[in-house]
């Protein structure tokens, strides 16, 4: 099932953290971002990822690894069920992360732009926060406090939905 | 003699010169790479050369040969020391590895080899010419000599040298802090720095320098500036204890410092420590940092309201032992902050699309629950009086519209016909309506009625509405994008805007009621795909063409219409339609695709009707077939008031490569450019400004 060998196009990412990571051309085609960069011939050298740090980035590139192995949807009508269920759960317990580094995630899977990462991020937090109270949002996402309402304006608001604050 | 001395000379400073090359070449060369002292190998070089050095001489005396073999050693010793000294510390300084025979080039150059050999050759020089020169004592004054001098030398450069590094120290450390202040732009640990240097005291002071007839001697200001001091107990003083780490938490209490215990008090504020992404490692490494710092027991600075980073309310409530301690530690511990507060968080950083996404994610409920949850939030989602993105389950019949929404969009949003227009109905602030449903749903789309409000109304659709009804309301500008097998709209006296795009199954006549329904239509624009210039010129000819006097109204056609502007996109509208549809028409534009040129579309003598008010005709895509220049030429013809026309020959789909296959458009508009040129100039009445791009 894997598809990575030796002989294949290494990719080397550099991380903010000087930290490099050398990954198969199509763990890289994962991204988005790279694929196009790789298109434009302009990945040759190390691509380098100012904005995310090495954590965030092996995390990352144990997603699209991951992804890059299991058969993808369209490549024949009858993938076995098994692969499917195999990558659900590999999501699953992906995400099983604290908060900081899902955000880290997701802010670095937006900028390499990897659809299904970004997806999964975003129904993680989703889930997270769902039938949760503003303030306990607010804890979850670590809200800046120097973002906040001004009480009238939250009072309006309140006033204007009241019934989704039951 | 004369002859024999230069003779000498020249044979002196040949072998001299190749000696100190040899024996320079392999100091180096042994000290690059070893970078050993193996003076006994130099030693060895050395000797291994007396034989041929004294060879080199033979008109001298032994003694004189002696003599100055010593003197070349002695030479070679400076020149050698020279050489290492400037070699490591080249390397420590530039910690970079020179190619070697440039590096070799460089030392040679530094220690200036050549003016050892001028020097050393003019001695000799002075010593033969001269017979009277006292040489027996004189050699070892030069060797002396030149000793101190290359001593010097050395000296100089090793100063040099220092003087660059304490420099670079200097600017190493400034880019330190820079880069400090870079990360902690603001953080309370630079307010209680800049309280400490602003009071002319030290950042290293202790404990009992602050401590005066056992009370605390803050600077006058802080008193009411910090007054917080004010609670905090002064400790009792005893040289002999020893000084404590201990960790104040949040219940007050004080416990032996433990990371993970200071740990837990930091996370329950639910903050991280200096913008960093592993809070905890990094808050370790800071602890541990303050440890190796010989504080025995600090108390962590709580920033308990930081509203504005600018003018933060410093609380530092500092807490210290009532037991004896001897006060030798330091007494200002800013480095322990919780920086969260100055990180920007994830939601500020956040594009808008991923957190609508995430919002779409969420029960209506929740979304409009979040609305509170900041004002990047509030931009982002929803606001009261902006927009707001529903994510509204199958039958959600229990939804409700926040009183004051004015914009919504609904995406693949299931919903029927009865919902919305209950929806509608009773949200009265609503204006702007977009729908793009799911596949299937709302086949028949029909709303209206004096109860709404709505203004704009936007469809979109990729497989299409079977029907789209819409009456009596006052919309101001709709937007069908997508095929519409059937389109009514019914009484909408204040439409303005109509814009119908990739509509490929129009099937009912549109036109036929417009003049009574749409008074007011002033701009309408058709943008079709590529199946519409495919299949659906004959469609629209049959529209336009069935146009049927409606009984109500005293106009009798489309001609009624006040349409201003028509834009045509894609395809060739029949002529007749402008001819008789839009007489006060002013501006005509056509968008055309190069590839629309391959369907042969029939272009017919219409009836010559004269357009009084166009005044400016634009023919995007012109292409310079048949079909081109006779649209051009009717409008020139029938347009008296024409006061411009405007050929662009470039195409105007976009994407044109992938569907014509194109190589060289540049070609094609060149073509298209001359011929234009060619055939249009001519053609063109006077008065007529004729602009080809």
């Amino acid at each position: 099932m894997s598809t990575s060998s030796s002989s294949s196009k290494k990719i080397v990412l550099k991380s903010a953290d000087n930290e490099t990571f050398e990954i198969d051309e199509i763990v890289a085609l994962e991204s988005q971002a790279i694929k196009n960069m790789i298109e434009d011939e302009c990945a040759d050298n190390v691509i380098p990822l100012g904005n995310i740090d090495s954590k965030t980035l092996s995390k990352i590139i144990e997603y699209c690894k991951k992804h890059a192995e299991s058969p993808k949807k369209d490549d024949n009508a009858d993938i076995d069920e098994k692969a499917v269920e195999d990558l659900k759960s590999f999501d699953a317990e992906f995400a099983k992360v604290d908060m900081p580094l899902i955000q880290d995630i997701l802010m670095a899977a937006n900028f390499l732009n990897i659809d299904n990462l970004i997806g999964l991020m975003c129904r993680t937090i989703a889930d997270r926060i769902k039938g949760k109270t503003p303030e306990e949002i607010r804890k979850i996402l670590n809200i800046n406090k120097n973002d906040l309402l001004s009480p009238e304006q939250e009072a309006k608001a309140r006033e204007e939905n009241s019934w989704a604050f039951d | 003699m004369e002859e024999a001395g230069d003779s000498r000379k020249n044979e002196l400073s040949k072998s001299f010169k190749l000696a100190v090359q040899v024996c320079l070449s392999a100091v180096c060369l042994f000290c690059f790479i070893s970078n050993l002292h193996h003076l006994f190998k130099y030693t060895f070089v050395y000797v291994v050369y007396l034989k041929e050095f004294c060879k080199s001489f033979p008109s001298f005396t032994q003694a004189e040969q002696e003599r100055l073999y010593s003197l070349y050693i002695q030479v070679i010793i400076s020149l050698h020391e020279n050489i290492e000294i400037c070699y490591h510390k080249r390397i420590l300084a530039s910690f970079q590895c020179y190619n070697f025979v440039d590096e070799f080039a460089d030392l040679c150059q530094e220690v200036k080899v050549g003016n050892v050999l001028d020097t050393v050759e003019e001695l000799v020089d002075k010593q033969t010419l001269d017979p009277l020169y006292p040489d027996k004592t004189n050699f070892k004054d030069v060797a002396r000599e030149l000793v101190t001098s290359k001593k010097n030398e050395i000296q100089t450069l090793q100063n040099m040298l220092e003087k660059k590094e304490a420099q670079n120290k200097v600017l190493r450390s400034r880019v330190e802090l820079l880069q400090k202040q870079i990360q902690d732009p603001s953080g309370a640990s630079n307010a209680l720095e800049k309280a400490v240097d602003q009071a002319g005291l030290s950042q290293r002071l202790k404990v009992k320098d602050m401590i005066n007839n056992e009370q605390w001697s803050w600077p006058e200001n802080w008193n009411l500036e910090f007054p917080i001091l004010s609670t905090i107990h002064t400790p009792t003083l005893c040289a002999n204890s020893s000084d404590k780490f201990m960790w104040s938490t949040n219940d007050g209490s004080c416990v032996n410092y433990s990371t993970n215990r200071a740990w837990k008090d930091l996370r329950q504020h639910g903050e991280k420590v200096k913008g960093v992404n592993n809070p905890k490692t990094q808050m370790q490494t800071e602890l541990i940092a303050l440890k190796f710092d010989q504080v025995s027991k600090f108390k962590k600075c709580d920033q308990s309201s930081t509203n504005n980073a600018n003018d933060q309310v410093f609380n530092c409530s500092f807490r210290f032992e009532v037991s004896p301690s001897s006060g030798n530690h330091t007494i200002f511990l800013s480095t322990i902050v919780q920086g969260g507060s100055n990180r920007y968080d994830f939601i500020s950083q956040m594009s808008d699309d991923v957190l609508l996404m995430i919002l779409c994610l969420l029960p209506t409920k929740d979304v409009i629950a979040t609305s509170i949850l900041s004002t990047r939030w509030r931009f982002s989602g929803y606001d009261s009086s902006s927009r707001l993105m529903l994510d509204i389950e199958a039958g959600g019949n229990r939804w409700r519209s926040p009183s004051s929404l004015r914009n919504l969009s609904l995406s693949f949003v299931k919903l029927n016909n009865e919902m919305l227009q209950e929806f509608l109905t009773s949200s009265p602030h609503l204006e702007t309506l977009s729908i793009y449903p799911v596949q299937n749903d709302l086949n028949n789309f029909c709303i209206g009625g004096r109860a709404l409000n709505l203004k704009h109304l936007k469809l979109k659709s990729i497989m299409g509405f079977e029907s789209v009804d819409l009456y009596d309301f006052d919309l101001v500008s709709f937007t069908s994008e997508g095929s519409v097998r059937e389109l009514r709209l019914t009484d909408l006296p204040m439409l303005k805007e109509l814009n119908i795009k990739n509509n490929r199954l129009l099937h009912n006549n549109l036109f036929s009621e417009m003049s009574s329904c749409l008074p007011n239509l002033q701009v309408l624009s058709i943008c079709a795909g590529l199946a519409l210039v495919l299949s659906s010129s004959d469609h629209h000819r049959t529209i336009i063409k069935s146009s049927r006097p409606c009984p109500h109204h005293t106009h009798t056609s489309l001609a009624s219409l006040p349409l201003s502007t028509i834009m045509v996109v894609g395809f060739l509208m029949n002529r007749s339609l402008q001819a008789r549809a839009c007489p006060i028409l002013e501006t005509f534009t056509i968008e055309q695709q190069w590839y629309s040129q391959f369907t042969r579309r029939k272009v017919r003598h219409a009836a010559s009707h004269p357009h009084t008010h166009l005044k400016i005709f634009q023919f995007m895509g012109y292409y310079g077939r048949n079909n081109d220049l006779e649209l051009v030429l009717y409008v020139i013809n029938n347009a008296i008031g024409l006061k411009r026309i405007l050929i662009d020959p470039r195409d105007q789909n976009p994407n044109n490569y992938a569907y014509t296959g194109y190589r060289d458009a540049s070609k094609i508009e060149e073509a298209g450019r001359s011929s234009a040129k060619r055939k249009l100039k001519s053609m063109s009445p006077p008065g007529v400004e004729l602009v080809i791009l």
